[in-house]
């Protein structure tokens, strides 16, 4: 039940800097999550929280306590690394008792952990079989059995689940949050893949070269996204982004844009205050038909369909509109090639300074259940 | 802190460092020295004055005006030296024959092995047995049938036993480097008609070309200071190489450091400069054999 | 097809034929002649043809073996390559574990470092000869750092002659041990070591765990090649010491040597060079093997 707090870590290597003064706070029993590209130092931070790394400058604290400058060997953490790291001449077993007999704890009890830490992530039948004959979703969680074996104060993922096949992302990912949830232990998962973020995170920060863009619930981060970078990098797909204008025209403001077919009539653009923008709207609140629909207010563009990727039951729609390309979900069957119109409700669109990228609007109706597969 | 340990690190890596120099700057130092200073004590840790006249000695021929400018400074105690000029040239035709041989010899067993286990793990271990075996122990019968045959004290007789002795690393080598060649190399240029033999030279030779430059600089540094045989097999005079030349010196009365240090930086140079060329291959060659079937 | 396989057959037998010939006329023949002299009582003095001899049986074989010179050689390079490699293997590998780690100026320090791995074995022996007089560099120093006059008798004494030439053969050779682990640490995958410190191994446990347990057959290698090697010891003592004072340093290369060539009792030393021959390559063969079953 610790607390993590990054108090405005900064780390540069040679010339290059990865992690440019972010803070946060974890808080006790908290799944918390750091989202983001390659590179933009969500790694990085992790290894800083579990000293592997030195920050160059920036405080860690466990629990208010600075734990900076205390080796990774002090700081009674669990770690699980992308490469599994298991020690494959070793048994399960043997894995698993490894920290146990690091700390000198007797081979009767050693024994007890290691039954009980292997009956919760199923691994009772391989005790014996050595680590290199293991299979890949087998050494991940006994990797994470390792990890937690000795009643670490925190929990660190480095992409636990970038290596393993995409069939046993998903289970395992269900093994990790429902340790996480059994032992309530402060965690923080590094990964690039927002999917796996949302779903499972009870916050998150998202990361951009070196920065924090944006942390907060899932929800809010993918009802809200604070910046462009975000709105573009959340989401199955992520949200269609357009470049366009506020005009006000005699006390009433209008959204324009390239690929607007008329001058979109905008109650709120005049509180934006901008005049360059960028607009945007999910695939999956927009809809698309081969007519135009003539529903009073909302934007309509046209464009003609590129290509349909089918994911699960739904259709993403590739649609070429003025030489980019715009995503729309639907169910229904438009046939490639076909000219449409897609029609996004006013009430759905999103506005951005061009200049900042920050968000200037949101729109108000989000009170939506977001569904988490773990409930 | 862990800066601190670094420091640390290398003050005793520096430590290191010396002390595998020393013994190479001592041998450079004196031969830059006259003969007073040789087994002076205090030693003389930085000749001051360094003088070549022991070089001057190697290269010159007693009774020329060169070797009577260089006796000044030395005495006359190296009047009748010869020049060692014919021992480095001994070395060098020996050495380079020899390494020409044994990696011509070597790499095509080693691709012989690679490829189809020739002869079996029992002819493998056979090769790289032969260089364990103490070259007084071959040499004595061997001496019985080169006497017999008159190829005593010859640059090719001698050459012939290098080749032999230093073909097991070469076959060690490239057979490494081969082992990681895909066999379908061979096989795509044998489909467009080439020989088995043509595909080898001119297809699969190239590839490992590094690895030859690489056994080759091996052997001949290992060929260049060989000791042993020469001694055994060059009584006459005629081959003599340039380490017997050395103990030579040593032996021919009178203790002649100098010119001896001098000979043996001249010996040394060489080797360290081909052996820093080659280091990294030789390690790949050796131990990559340890790597595989490991994660 | 057929002719496709005439052609592979072709390559495989005919690349290996230069290497076979090679070796079995260079060393197996004489080695052949060897087990046939040393059933006779053959000399050179005696005769110029081998086969002139009187036979013998087992006599020469029962002579040498109980030789005490012949078996005090046998035991003193046993002990010199056991002494010397473990001396080898502990500071190279002590070496590797620090620049592993990281040492400031890692380059320069490294090559310097493995330069007395390319200097051959007689070069090695004059830089320690000169260096070892009881008057002379080391001495010196020693005097220095003690702050009393330090005169050890490293060449002449017969307690400190065999110490002399384990160092200067270490001094040699820990370079390539050296090498050898730095390389196979090197390969150690990052995570394993990051995921022990993490789960609280200490330092030294996660050399002992990870580190050593990567290393084993890096080592091995290293090791067999050394032992193997260090049985031929001739160069360096030969140089350094001739063999002494008296036989404290007189390794089985040097006493077959000497017997051999000194006194002519050829068939003798025969006999002597068969037993060494015959129990080296029993060695080569299982410790080649166990080493090939395991990679």
């Amino acid at each position: 039940m610790t607390t993590v707090e990054v108090d405005r870590l900064v780390k540069i290597y040679d010339k290059f800097t990865a992690v440019d003064g972010i803070s946060f706070t974890v808080k006790s029993g908290e799944f918390f999550g750091l989202l983001g590209p390659s590179g933009c130092g969500k790694t990085t931070t992790l290894y800083c929280i579990s000293g592997l790394e030195t920050p160059t400058s920036g405080r860690i604290l466990f629990d208010g306590n600075d734990v900076t400058k205390l080796p990774p060997q002090k700081r009674n953490i669990g770690m699980v690394f992308q490469s599994y790291a298991i020690f494959y001449n070793m048994t399960v077993f043997d894995n698993l008792a490894y920290p146990l007999k690091i700390r000198r704890i007797p081979a009767e009890e050693r024994r007890r952990k290691v039954n009980e830490t292997a009956e919760l992530l199923g691994l009772k039948d391989i005790l014996n079989v050595k680590g290199s004959k293991l299979t890949p979703a087998q050494m991940q969680l006994l990797s994470l059995g390792r990890a937690i074996i000795y009643d670490p104060d925190i929990l660190l993922l480095d992409e636990p689940l970038s290596n393993l096949d995409p069939t046993f992302r998903m289970e395992t990912l269900r093994h990790i949050k429902r340790i996480q949830r059994l032992l309530k232990i402060t965690t923080i998962f590094v990964t690039h893949d927002q999917l796996e973020a949302l779903s499972v995170c009870d916050r998150l920060a998202v990361m951009q070269a070196g920065r924090i863009m944006q942390l907060g619930r899932p929800e809010e981060i993918y009802y809200k996204p604070a910046t462009v970078f975000v709105a573009g990098f959340v989401g199955t797909p992520p949200m269609n982004l357009l470049e366009g204008r506020i005009e006000n025209l005699a006390d009433k403001s209008y959204i324009t844009s390239p690929e607007l077919s008329n001058r979109l009539l905008h109650p709120h653009a005049q509180s934006v205050g901008e005049e360059d923008i960028i607009w945007g709207f999910k695939p999956e609140d927009a809809t698309m038909s081969l007519k135009p629909v003539e529903t009073g207010d909302g934007a309509v563009i046209q464009g003609r369909i590129r290509t349909i990727e089918r994911v699960a039951a739904e259709n993403i729609y590739l649609v070429d509109v003025n030489g980019k390309t715009v995503k729309v979900i639907t169910v229904e069957y438009i046939p490639v090639d076909s000219k449409v119109f897609i029609h996004i409700p006013l009430e759905k669109i999103y506005i951005y300074s061009r200049k900042t990228g920050l968000l200037l609007y949101a729109p108000r109706s989000l009170e939506k259940q977001f569904s988490q597969p773990f409930g | 802190m862990s800066r601190l340990w670094k420091v640390v690190r290398t003050i005793i890596a520096v430590l290191a460092a010396a002390i595998a120099f020393f013994p190479i700057y001592w041998m450079a130092t004196t031969s830059l020295k006259l003969p007073g200073e040789w087994s002076a004590y205090p030693p003389v840790w930085f000749p001051t004055t360094p003088r070549i006249e022991n070089y001057i000695v190697i290269f010159s021929e007693p009774g020329t005006p060169l070797r009577e400018s260089a006796l000044q400074a030395l005495g006359r105690g190296f009047s009748a030296s010869p020049s060692a000029v014919p021992y480095i040239t001994n070395s060098i035709i020996i050495a380079v024959s020899a390494t020409i041989g044994a990696v011509f010899i070597g790499t095509l067993a080693a691709y012989s092995i690679s490829r189809y286990r020739t002869g079996g793990l029992f002819t493998y271990i056979f090769i790289l047995a032969t260089r364990m075996f103490p070259p007084v122990a071959i040499a004595i019968p061997l001496i019985v049938v080169y006497s017999l045959i008159r190829w005593l004290d010859t640059h090719w007789g001698l050459s012939l036993i290098y080749m032999a002795v230093s073909v097991a690393y070469v076959v060690w080598i490239m057979k490494t480097f081969f082992d990681e060649i895909p066999k379908d190399i061979e096989d795509s240029a044998i489909l467009f008609g080439l020989s088995h033999v043509r595909a080898f030279f001119k297809v699969v030779l190239p590839i490992v070309k590094n690895g030859m430059l690489a056994a080759a600089l091996f052997t001949f540094v290992i060929n260049w200071g060989e000791y042993a045989f020469a001694l055994m097999f060059t009584v006459g005079g005629r081959a003599t190489t340039i380490p017997v030349a050395i103990s030579q010196l040593q032996l021919g009365g009178g203790y002649q450091y100098g010119p001896m240090a001098a000979l043996g930086l001249i010996a040394l140079i060489p080797a360290v400069v081909f052996g820093y060329i080659v280091q990294k291959y030789l390690v790949v060659g050796l131990t990559l054999g340890a790597v595989k079937g490991r994660r | 097809m057929s002719s496709r396989l005439k052609s592979l057959k072709r390559v495989e037998t005919i690349f290996i034929i230069p290497i076979e010939v090679l070796l079995w006329g260079i060393v197996m023949a004489p080695f052949v002649l060897a087990i046939y002299l040393s059933f006779t009582n053959w000399s050179p003095a005696v005769s110029a043809n081998p086969f002139d001899a009187k036979w013998l049986g087992l006599d020469n074989y029962v002579d040498i073996l109980s030789s005490t010179r012949y078996l005090g050689a046998v035991f003193r390079t046993t002990l010199f390559a056991l002494a010397g490699v473990t001396i080898q293997v502990v500071l190279g590998l002590g070496l590797a574990l620090l620049f592993y780690y990281g040492v400031y100026g890692r380059r320069i320090l490294s090559t310097i470092m493995i330069m007395p791995m390319m200097a051959s074995p007689l070069i090695v022996a004059l830089m320690f000869y000169i260096m070892l007089f009881t008057k002379g560099p080391v001495n010196a120093f020693l005097s220095l750092v003690t702050g009393q006059t330090v005169e050890i008798r490293w060449l002449s004494s017969p307690e400190l002659a065999p110490v002399s030439i384990i160092l200067a053969d270490s001094w040699m050779w820990t370079p390539l041990v050296f090498l050898i682990t730095l390389s196979g640490l090197s390969l150690v995958p990052l995570d394993q070591i990051r995921a022990a410190r993490i789960v609280g191994a200490s330092e030294l446990r996660v050399i002992k765990d990870i580190l050593l347990s990567y290393i084993k057959p890096f080592i091995m290698i290293a090791v067999v090649i050394r032992i193997l090697e260090s049985f031929k010891l001739f160069d360096i003592p030969a140089f350094m010491t001739a063999g002494g004072p008296g036989v404290a340093t007189e390794t089985l290369s040097i006493f077959l040597y000497k017997e051999g060539f000194l006194t002519l009792r050829t068939a003798y030393i025969a006999a002597g060079a068969v037993v060494v021959l015959l129990a080296l390559s029993v060695a080569t063969y299982f410790l080649t093997r166990s080493i090939y079953a395991r990679t």
